[in-house]
């Protein structure tokens, strides 16, 4: 890997400064909300995982959606996961940064500005897309030109998720042809995200799901192949299902990424690995018949979540505050700070400029979420300026 | 809501670009204080049917002591008035499409909301849609008084009707409706029709009442029946839409109103013996009968599209005098335009816009 | 008014300077997604409030919670707002900074922390915070008293809501005596925000619940009155209930925010406010039988407010039905006769505003469809960012 750049550094002594105060601190003393992030759990869920990679022909490939920070993916390649894998192109401008040369957007990349910075960074990185359409195929490639760079281009195939993606050979092979002749492209092969096997919690029929989508992804591959199209790549696999799809053949990578940090419904996928990442939140109402916290949708996002080590019902999820039921022998009381567990970590991210990094109980360091929200048009100006 | 901007100039009341409708707010308001004296002590109530004018400003001002609500014809009035800030509103007529009535239901989170039924399908799927959205609907029994149109033909449907209704999540049975509609004085045996209408709708009344349901509201008549109306001691309360700015050929049947409303043209051309304004079918309501002049006197009015041509003795006024006519029929008339400028005191104030034009979905 | 403090003016070149090549180019140019505000709409919201003010009795303090814009929360200011409301110490911050001299931090802060951040922020500022707790209010009390300045505070009443409050018209004396009693801290009054009202879609359950909870409140201050503890301000109403509470002659500010940039939800419950915050998404992917855009929770936040639909959708095809929303994705049903086509830059009903505004950075502000600026969204999310240092410094 390379250093990671000055974007990220000067990001993280920006965050460093806001939050000094909380450095050396326990998770008591912490103002709130905060979004926390124990370094032990993570370690121990990267390294799970590097352990189950041994046995498997496929490659990780890290998906950083899920905690959308440089530190927490360099740590995932330290612990053997090949590249990275990105919601947007946004996400993957910083991850190049952050010293990862490759970067694969598992998504559809449209419009002239997002193409553009794409092909800016295939300047500097090993840039990977998705592709599910022609008009995408050429508007990449007039980007790619005009940069004198080289995409990397797959094509999404959808197993079941009704999403994007093609559904079949028939659509596939013409897409791949004109990748394959597209100037500035390079046809690498199919991702077949099987998300909608994440939705099943029952595991023996969520493994036969993922079985049946991985024949329908593989079956695309090898009609490919047999039209002088062969992939190089056939990327896969979500946390819910990695233990089948990186064992089943002709799948050469997996794309988890809710692995290193978890959230409420991928526990309940694959329990082994820990919570890494959660919400501290104050107690700042204590009725008789309830308790009231500093943290609400806004904060925990939209699938909401549970209080840690106590097992209390919901009442309700405002925007600032969330509401539990309690009686009177619940000990908790008004100053009390608990954490949060949330149902889906990945909302909860994107509301914070920074976590809180924790290590032994106390508070080492502050790590940016970048790129934070929806709009980073300036990273695309930072591209073109050569910066 | 305020309009946009108008020049006060002196005589700004001759400012305006022709042909325009207007309304004088001074009569207006008369009007509508008329009917509230009219009914004091009565225990009625108006619901003024918006039909006529499709205009929330005036349709607000027409709420007060006596008209808690208002009356539409249609999904769509009923969704320009809401969207103006009226909150009770009876939309008199039948809702049955699955579109219709899931802009019905969206009605009642912003409004009290009240509809007609006759038949028990529609009356499920109001019920259902309203029940998905956690809203409830007010439900009155359309009943076929006189006009053979819409409504339940006897009183032992409307009962049947009402036992659906009692059984249905997220409906209200409030009472029932019915509309006897525009009988003028000299039409056919008026009063022996109105007659028959009312006692109609007392039988459904006693026969829900017998079957132990409770009937508050009593929903029905017109302008042109008002006198009926108020000496009927079933009905409860009543559909008036025209009375706030009448038409010339009600002022016959001795109601305390006066017309509030003219169109406003400009002479555009002048020959010997007639003058023509800019006043035609396009921009005035015939079903009554021509517009009538105001302030001058002629000899034949001929109207076509565009134009009004007018015989007259002289003097001729000049080209380009503003000058006023009656409309025959106000709510055809409304429909034609988008907005109605606001006179008072002989001066041009606002200019409000008529919101639910058009609004026949 | 003050002017704009400098961290507003700083914030407000930062954006620009990220965005603000999209300033005199259509909206459907921007990098998407990106959140929008129509600037006359807001205006015609702002002038609406503005002229039913008069006819009701109370004053109105703008929450500034839903939009998070020291600019919108300035014009809020010049539109006949006394004085503005927040949900955090950090917001209230940042709309002292963008002019306000009255502030009400319609929550309790609980943390030593947040109560420094309050009663610093007195120094330049009324400042009025909630309180439902003896202890707490202990507590904000030795942290006025140790900087120096004095808090307003008042007492929240839970009137429907269920969430924080004291329970009872005796709960309320206690702590009300107790605020009395206290050094640093001024009883100002009662707070009882009806917000379980606007959780009612039925306008007229929700007329009634708003007049039960309306009278309750009233004889909660009642009480207090009636028990040596004058309560001046009667502080309540949001933007679904706004016109009943306002014109309750005892209640005496309305603490509504929603009506400026409005949202879906409440525009399902009050139209009378224009929807000035959407976004503009791009189409990524058009399949046979589906489209999808090129956002997802994790820009608009949830298509539910509690239990309640909020509907997010595509303007000019609002019959689309939702197949299913994932982080970076909204995926719609939609057949041959749908022309929406991959590349397609459209508009989007957001459903809950709220959530999608702290996951933003800033608006594109626009005029007839032409972007004319680009205004900070502050604070950004729930973190502090660094604004209790910028009081302890004294900036």
């Amino acid at each position: 890997m390379h250093d990671p750049a000055p974007l990220i550094t000067e990001a993280h002594d920006r965050v460093r400064a806001l939050y000094r105060p909380a450095i050396g601190r326990s998770r008591e003393e912490l103002t709130t909300p905060a979004l926390l992030l124990d370094l032990g759990t993570l370690r121990a869920n990267l390294d799970l995982m590097a352990a189950g990679m041994r046995d498997v022909p496929t490659t990780l490939r890290a998906h950083v959606k899920v905690h959308k920070s440089p530190h927490i993916a360099r740590m995932e390649v330290e612990h053997g996961a090949i590249g990275v894998g990105c919601a947007t192109v946004w996400e993957a401008i910083v991850m190049a940064r952050a010293g990862i040369s490759d970067v694969f957007v598992i998504n559809e990349v449209v419009g002239e500005e997002k193409a553009r910075a794409l092909a800016l960074l295939a300047r500097e990185a090993d840039v990977k897309t998705a592709v599910d359409d022609a008009l995408q195929v050429d508007e990449l490639s007039s980007a790619a030109v005009a940069a004198g760079s080289s995409i990397g281009v797959l094509i999404d195939v959808d197993e079941g998720m009704h999403r994007c993606g093609v559904a079949s050979s028939q659509e596939a092979l013409p897409l791949a042809r004109r990748i394959a002749d597209s100037p500035g492209l390079r046809f690498m092969g199919l991702t077949g995200y099987e998300g909608h096997c994440s939705l099943e919690f029952d595991e023996t029929k969520r493994h036969a799901m993922a079985r049946e989508a991985m024949g329908l992804l593989t079956g695309i591959a090898a009609d490919l192949a047999a039209a002088g199209l062969p992939c190089q790549i056939v990327s896969a696999a979500g946390t819910g299902t990695w233990g089948v799809t990186s064992r089943y053949p002709g799948v050469t990578e997996i794309q988890p990424g809710s692995y290193a940090t978890m959230d409420g419904h991928h526990r309940g996928l694959d329990p082994r690995f820990g919570w890494a990442v959660t919400v501290l939140a104050s107690v700042i109402s204590r009725r008789p018949d309830r308790i009231v916290l500093d943290a609400g949708s806004k904060t925990v996002g939209a699938s909401h979540g549970v209080i840690k080590g106590w097992d209390l019902e919901t009442y309700r999820f405002d925007e600032e505050h969330s509401i539990f039921l309690a009686n009177d022998k619940t000990p908790l009381t008004t100053g009390d700070k608990v954490e949060i567990l949330c149902n889906y970590t990945p909302f909860a991210i994107g509301y914070f400029e920074a976590y809180h990094v924790l290590e032994d109980g106390k508070v080492v360091d502050i790590w940016p979420v970048m790129p934070r929200g929806p709009e980073s048009r300036w990273l695309l100006d930072m591209l073109e300026r050569g910066e | 809501m305020s309009s946009a901007a108008i020049d006060p100039q002196p005589d700004a009341e001759r400012a305006l670009s022709t042909p325009a409708l207007v309304v004088d707010l001074d009569e207006f308001e008369s009007n509508v204080a008329a009917m509230t004296v009219l009914l004091r002590g009565t225990g009625k109530t108006v619901r003024p049917h918006v039909k006529t004018h499709r205009t929330p400003e005036l349709a607000r001002r027409q709420l007060g002591e006596s008209a808690v609500g208002i009356t539409c014809a249609t999904v769509g009035e009923a969704e320009a008035m809401v969207e103006a800030g009226i909150e009770d509103v009876l939309i008199a007529n039948e809702v049955v499409e699955p579109r219709k009535i899931a802009r019905l239901a969206a009605l009642a989170r912003r409004s009290r909301i009240a509809v007609a039924v006759d038949d028990q399908e529609p009356v499920a799927a109001i019920s259902q849609e309203a029940a998905r959205i956690g809203v409830t609907i007010g439900v009155l029994i359309d009943v076929d008084v006189l006009l053979h149109r819409c409504g339940v033909a006897s009183a032992a449907d409307a009962v049947a009707l009402a036992r659906v209704i009692e059984r249905l999540p997220s409906l209200r049975l409030r009472g029932i409706m019915g509309y006897e509609g525009r009988l003028r004085l000299g039409d056919h045996d008026r009063a022996g029709r109105i007659a028959r209408a009312y006692a109609a709708m007392e039988e459904v009344v006693a026969a829900l009442r017998t079957a132990g349901f409770a009937v508050d509201v009593v929903s029905g008549a017109g302008t042109s029946t008002l006198r009926e109306a108020l000496a009927d001691p079933t009905i409860t309360e009543i559909q008036a839409g025209v009375y706030a700015l009448m038409e010339p050929e009600l002022l016959n049947l001795d109601l305390p109103f006066r017309c509030a409303v003219t169109i406003r043209g400009t002479v555009i051309s002048r020959h010997p013996g007639r003058i023509v304004l800019d006043i035609g079918r396009r921009v005035v309501g015939m079903e009554y009968g021509p517009p009538l002049p105001v302030g001058f006197a002629a000899t034949d009015i001929a109207i076509s599209d565009e134009h009004a041509r007018i015989t007259m003795a002289d003097p001729l006024p000049a080209l380009g005098t503003q000058l006023d006519m009656l409309p025959g029929q106000i709510r055809t008339t409304f429909n034609l335009h988008d907005e109605v400028w606001v006179s008072r005191g002989g001066q041009l104030i606002d200019r409000w816009p008529i919101s639910a034009r058009g609004s026949s979905q | 008014m003050r002017d704009l403090a400098p961290i507003i003016t700083e914030a407000h070149d930062r954006v620009r300077g990220y965005y603000g090549s999209a300033i005199g180019r259509s909206k459907y140019e921007v990098v998407t997604p990106a959140l929008v505000i129509d600037r006359d709409l807001l205006h015609a919201n702002l002038e609406y409030m503005e002229s039913r003010l008069p006819e009701l009795h109370a004053r109105l303090r703008g929450h500034v919670k839903n939009h998070k814009s020291p600019h919108v929360a300035r014009m809020q200011l010049e539109h006949g707002a006394f004085g503005l409301c927040a949900a955090t110490a950090w917001e209230a911050i940042v709309m002292v900074r963008a002019g306000a001299d009255e502030v009400l931090i319609a929550n309790q802060l609980v943390n030593p922390v947040k109560r420094r951040a309050a009663v610093l922020l007195a120094r330049e500022a009324n400042v009025t915070v909630n309180v439902d707790d003896v202890d707490d209010a202990a507590a904000l009390s030795a942290a006025a008293v140790a900087a120096g300045t004095t808090l307003g505070v008042l007492v929240e009443v839970d009137t429907g809501m269920h969430r924080a409050g004291v329970d009872s018209p005796e709960e309320a004396l206690k702590v009300g005596r107790a605020v009395q009693a206290l050094p640093g801290l001024r009883m100002d009054g009662l707070s009882g925000y009806e917000g379980h009202c606007s959780l009612e879609m039925d306008h007229d359950k929700r007329h009634e619940k708003q007049a039960a909870a309306m009278q309750y409140f009233v004889d909660v201050a009642d009480h207090l009155e009636a028990n040596g503890v004058p309560c001046p301000i009667l502080s309540a109403a949001g933007t679904a209930t706004a016109f009943w509470t306002g014109a309750n002659p005892r209640i005496t500010e309305l603490q509504l925010g929603s009506y400026v940039a409005m949202d879906d939800y409440h525009f399902l419950m009050e139209p009378r406010f224009k929807k000035a915050t959407t976004a503009v998404v791009t189409v990524i992917s058009r399949r046979r039988d589906r489209v999808v855009l090129d956002l997802g929770k994790k820009t608009f936040g949830s298509a539910e407010v509690g239990s309640i639909a909020a509907h997010p959708r595509i303007f000019g095809h609002e019959d689309l039905k939702p197949y299913r929303f994932d982080e970076e994705h909204a995926t719609y049903e939609a057949d041959e006769t749908c022309t929406l086509k991959v590349g397609d830059v459209v508009d989007f009903h957001l459903g809950y505003t709220p959530f999608a505004v702290n996951y933003f950075d800033a608006y594109h502000v626009v005029e007839d469809g032409t972007v004319v600026d680009i205004w900070p969204i502050m604070p950004r999310g729930p973190l502090h960012g660094g604004l209790l240092q910028l009081l302890e410094a004294g900036h």
